[in-house]
């Protein structure tokens, strides 16, 4: 069961600002999405080791070699705001 | 009542490879252009996906071999997800589940004696950027160069307990780095950095007190004066109730020599942790394994026993083996020219002045330690002068390629048998035009012997064996 | 005629790339997709771009922030309304979620979902990164196996990319066994018209030879429950990026760092993403990872050897692609979790990277590598 409380704390984690009327209405669907989700439990696992990726590839490098880079200029095409060649943000304190 | 320090150091080390962690953009930036190392991965644009640089999988093994580490044949790369303006992605690819190495071990000595301390483990993961704070305008500028700029964080068990072990510790972790070549371990230059875990307890209790994490020291020095600060204010907060002590990150003011609460993040601790799909697993096999294991140099008592054995003194033998460039400057040298105490010599006189002189680290040497041998046999085989071979040694600093005899050659600067008559002529020159001294010299006076000796070697310009030379002088003047 | 439009999913030079998001509109990226460098390569032109919902992992697009396209009162993908009024030969897609496959189905077109690996996901939109995978919608099996033809191959800039000689010694291994079996636990909740569908391709199946058998695997059934925490999470990850910093939205209502996060965030996603994100989040937690996140991925670990077993002495597993060939408007507005919900029958395919064809308004999910053998039993359908 996800709590109003939980969802409050997670959206914050996530940089995102919920009405009280929607913390309520996430909490709900949170639940729902929980809840296709039960069965999960009774699936026996025991000695089954976790599966983070399907294809049996392991050891993928790229060799030690400097390519190109892009320039100051192309990074910052999109930048919101930018000064100095650096993308600008309000002050961190 | 007396108490102990308990303390536990995360040190950040940047590996020196070419290339940056994940992609091919160049890992030194030092003193460009902000974003002018940069690419839409590192600067966290949708679509580009991470490949390993497999050096630094080779490095992050041999620093965990450097520090007595079992390697885990089986290591993973996983997301740590955080907002700050400095990681573009909102995530930092690290190792949380399988770090390369774990259950290390450095053993440091110091006033108080000899101790190990236990390394918890050593993952690899990518940088963060710099952040450019622009007082008057109120605003924060973001520099993305230094973003996944190969990293390995070496974490120690709470196993320190004075500013002094701290030390040690640093000093040691950093000579075992550069012994292996992994990584330039300069404070000063930010590739390496030090976050200092600290707390105070009654000494003998087997309760940890309180800890805060101190960040923000950017020197040797300055971190043992943070760790004297932190001490003091925790025992008097123990004692006098002068604050309550909270879990926190503190940042350290060198220059107001105080450490002040940051901002605490409100969702601490909660990084969400999961593999990184689009990273596949690293698998060590034994012949990898081998391969590095066999590159991880002797350390450094190893070698100043070897060279005590050699004939060094145990000071020389110290010194050379403070940095592993001078140990293989020794030890390639030697063989080249086969007499080790004359090459010590060379290098605690001749190289070290010119290092001196260049600003250069023991790090910085550069030299081809097989010709520097070969200039070193030459002279003692009087086909150089000393005079000239300084130079000679000066010239190889600036250029590797330098092959002393071919140079010597070139320069004039090679002692010939041939040279017998040119040596004559200058000599009979130099006594015609000189009677006077000619005379006091027949006088008894022997210093005016070194005055025509000098003379002739600057109309040589040095390029004379000077026992050659005086023989030549003296038959000359006494017919 | 080789034009052919593309999923707004792909990054291109030329035209913005949206992902169906406010927080990408009007975004041009620096760099172009490698498989639409391939397809340029084999003289495909790329005509346009299609919506997809919000960073594509809804039902049929229609979260998207410029608007879901409906054609009556049905929900309609728009990718597959393109191949289907022949304004393109095929529609480049990214299967996140099994948006393009319920699309293809609902139209009665073919497509492909490859095998994970085998084509580059360098320079796509990157969201469940660890099953989503590009795909092709198309008239017939012929032009599906065209265009996969064209962009499939190892790519040394994606890190998942398959080697050729792991897909070369992969395709060898693939052995036609003349069997399909239907998979009676993955037709729950489906409507009459998709088991009419079922029963009309089993019908064609026998008629060519093929034998026919039903199985019953429960552990199959719950791929849907375990991609959703997996998808979820990832999906949370990846749009952690867009914090209107570097590009894209930003909000003009800040004054410190956190308001210029949290508000670009809260006003450039939308609702169904938001929820993604937040439930993501959620079983990524300290105290859910051992019990929510690991758990999925060792319940996947279960499903591919289950498949694996059933696939052993079959040539694909018959299953539908939906519960339904229409979603009404009154169904998806009425039903936000319907994306968490109807991945029930994509999701097998996307949790294990298997492939899987839609023809006939159904869905055949096959061995690794087996691409070339579900497109010829495609056209049988």
């Amino acid at each position: 069961m996800i709590s109003k409380d939980v969802v409050e704390k997670v959206a914050k984690l996530s940089r995102l600002h919920l009405e009280e009327e929607e913390i309520a209405q996430y909490a709900d669907q949170l639940n729902q999405i929980l809840d296709t989700m039960a069965g999960l439990q009774q699936i026996d696992t025991d000695g089954v080791a976790p599966l983070a990726h399907v294809l049996p590839i392991e050891n993928v490098f790229r060799e030690d070699e400097v390519g190109e880079c892009f320039t100051q200029e192309t990074v910052l095409a999109n930048a919101p705001e930018q000064s100095n060649g650096m993308f600008q943000v309000p002050k961190i304190v | 009542m007396k108490y102990e320090t308990v303390i536990g150091l995360e040190v950040h080390v940047e590996l020196a490879t070419e290339s940056k962690i994940f992609c091919s953009c160049s890992a030194h930036s030092f003193g460009a252009d902000p974003n002018s190392h940069v690419c839409p991965a590192c600067c966290g644009m949708p679509g580009m996906l991470p490949v390993v640089n497999r050096r630094v999988v080779d490095f992050g093994m041999k620093a965990g071999m450097m520090l007595n580490c079992d390697i885990n044949r089986v290591t993973t790369f996983d997301k740590k997800s955080y907002y700050y303006p400095d990681l573009p992605g909102a995530y930092q690819t690290t190792q949380w589940f399988a770090p390369v190495a774990v259950n290390g071990r450095v053993d440091i000595e110091t006033s108080a004696g000899k101790k190990s301390v236990r390394i918890k483990q050593i993952h690899m993961e990518e940088d963060a950027g710099k952040l450019v704070h622009d007082i008057s305008e109120g605003t924060t500028h973001v520099d993305f160069n230094r973003t996944s700029v190969p990293l390995i964080e070496i974490v120690s068990q709470p196993d320190l307990s004075s500013a002094e072990e701290v030390e040690a510790y640093l000093v040691r972790l950093r000579t075992l780095l550069r012994y292996a070549k992994v990584a330039e371990c300069e404070m000063a230059h930010g590739t390496m950095r030090c976050d200092v875990n600290l707390s105070v307890r009654p000494e003998g209790s087997d309760v940890l007190g309180v800890r805060t994490e101190m960040k923000n020291m950017n020197s040797i020095e300055a971190i043992k004066r943070a760790i004297e600060y932190e001490t003091a204010r925790h025992i008097n907060a123990i004692e006098n109730g002068t604050e309550v002590l909270v879990q926190e990150t503190r940042r350290w003011d060198d220059a107001k020599g105080k450490s002040y609460a940051m901002r605490s993040k409100e969702t601490a601790g909660d990084y969400r942790y999961f593999p990184d799909p689009n990273v596949m697993p690293v698998v060590i096999d034994d012949v990898w394994y081998e391969t590095i294991k066999n590159s991880v140099p002797e350390f450094p008592e190893v070698k100043r026993e070897k060279y005590i054995a050699l004939g060094l003194t145990e000071y020389d033998a110290e010194r050379i083996s403070e940095s592993i460039m001078l140990c293989e400057c020794f030890e390639e040298a030697s063989e080249a020219c086969g007499n080790p105490k004359e090459v010590v010599n060379w290098i605690t006189s001749d190289v070290m002045r010119i290092l001196n002189a260049k600003q250069m680290t023991y790090e910085m040497l550069n030299l081809d330690n097989k010709a520097f041998g070969k200039l070193i046999s030459l002279t003692l085989d009087g086909k150089i002068s000393r005079a000239n071979s300084k130079k000679i040694l000066s010239a190889m600093f600036d250029d590797r390629a330098i092959e002393p005899e071919a140079y010597a050659e070139a320069n004039n600067m090679l002692i010939g048998e041939q040279n017998d008559d040119l040596i004559l002529g200058i000599v009979k020159k130099v006594v015609e035009s000189d009677p006077k001294s000619v005379n006091d010299f027949k006088n008894g006076k022997e210093k005016a012997l070194m005055a025509l000796f000098g003379k002739c070697m600057k109309e040589l310009k040095g390029n004379c064996d000077p026992q050659q030379l005086k023989v030549i002088l003296l038959e000359c003047i006494n017919g | 005629m080789n034009k052919i439009v593309i999923d707004d999913m792909f990054l291109t030079t030329d035209m913005p790339t949206t992902a169906g998001s406010k927080m990408l509109e009007g975004y041009t990226s620096l760099f172009e997709a490698e498989v639409l460098t391939r397809l340029k390569a084999a003289d495909y032109v790329i005509a346009g771009k299609t919506k997809v919902g919000e960073f594509g992992a809804d039902l049929l697009g229609e979260t998207c922030y410029f608007g879901a396209e409906y054609e009556g009162e049905t929900l309609q993908y728009p990718a597959a309304a393109a191949v289907k009024s022949g304004d393109a030969k095929a529609a480049v897609v990214m299967d996140v979620n099994g948006a393009p496959r319920r699309g293809a189905a609902q139209n009665g077109l073919v497509s492909l979902k490859p095998t994970y690996g085998r084509v580059s996901r360098y320079g796509t939109i990157p969201v469940a990164c660890s099953g989503e995978t590009v795909g092709v919608i198309a008239n017939n099996a012929a032009d599906c196996r065209d265009v996969f033809t064209a962009m499939a191959g190892y790519d040394s800039k994606d890190g998942t990319s398959l080697p050729e000689s792991m897909t070369e010694q992969g395709k060898a291994a693939v052995t036609k066994k003349n069997k399909v079996v239907v998979l009676s636990s993955m037709l729950k909740g489906t409507d009459e018209a998709v088991q009419g569908r079922i029963a009309a391709v089993t019908d064609q199946f026998t008629k060519n030879g093929i034998e026919v058998v039903v199985a019953d695997a429960d552990v199959v059934a719950y791929a849907g429950a375990a991609w959703n925490i997996l998808m979820s999470a990832e999906l949370c990850n990846n749009v952690s990026r867009y914090d209107g910093v570097k590009y894209g939205y930003r909000t003009k209502n800040y004054t410190n760092i956190d308001e210029l996060y949290t508000n670009s965030r809260t006003e450039a996603f939308g609702e169904f993403l938001k929820s993604a994100i937040l439930f993501g989040s959620e079983t990524l937690s300290t105290e859910n990872y051992k019990k929510v996140y690991d758990k999925a991925l060792r319940v996947r670990r279960v499903i591919r050897d289950n498949m694996a077993a059933l696939l052993a002495d079959c040539d694909a597993l018959l299953m539908p692609a939906a519960s339904a060939l229409a979603y009404s408007r009154t169904l998806v507005e009425g039903d936000k979790y319907l994306p968490y919900k109807e991945n029930f029958f994509t999701a097998p395919a996307s949790i294990t990277g298997l492939p899987a064809v839609i023809a006939g308004g159904v869905q055949l999910v096959g061995n690794a590598f087996s691409e070339d053998l579900l497109l010829d039993l495609a056209e049988l359908v």
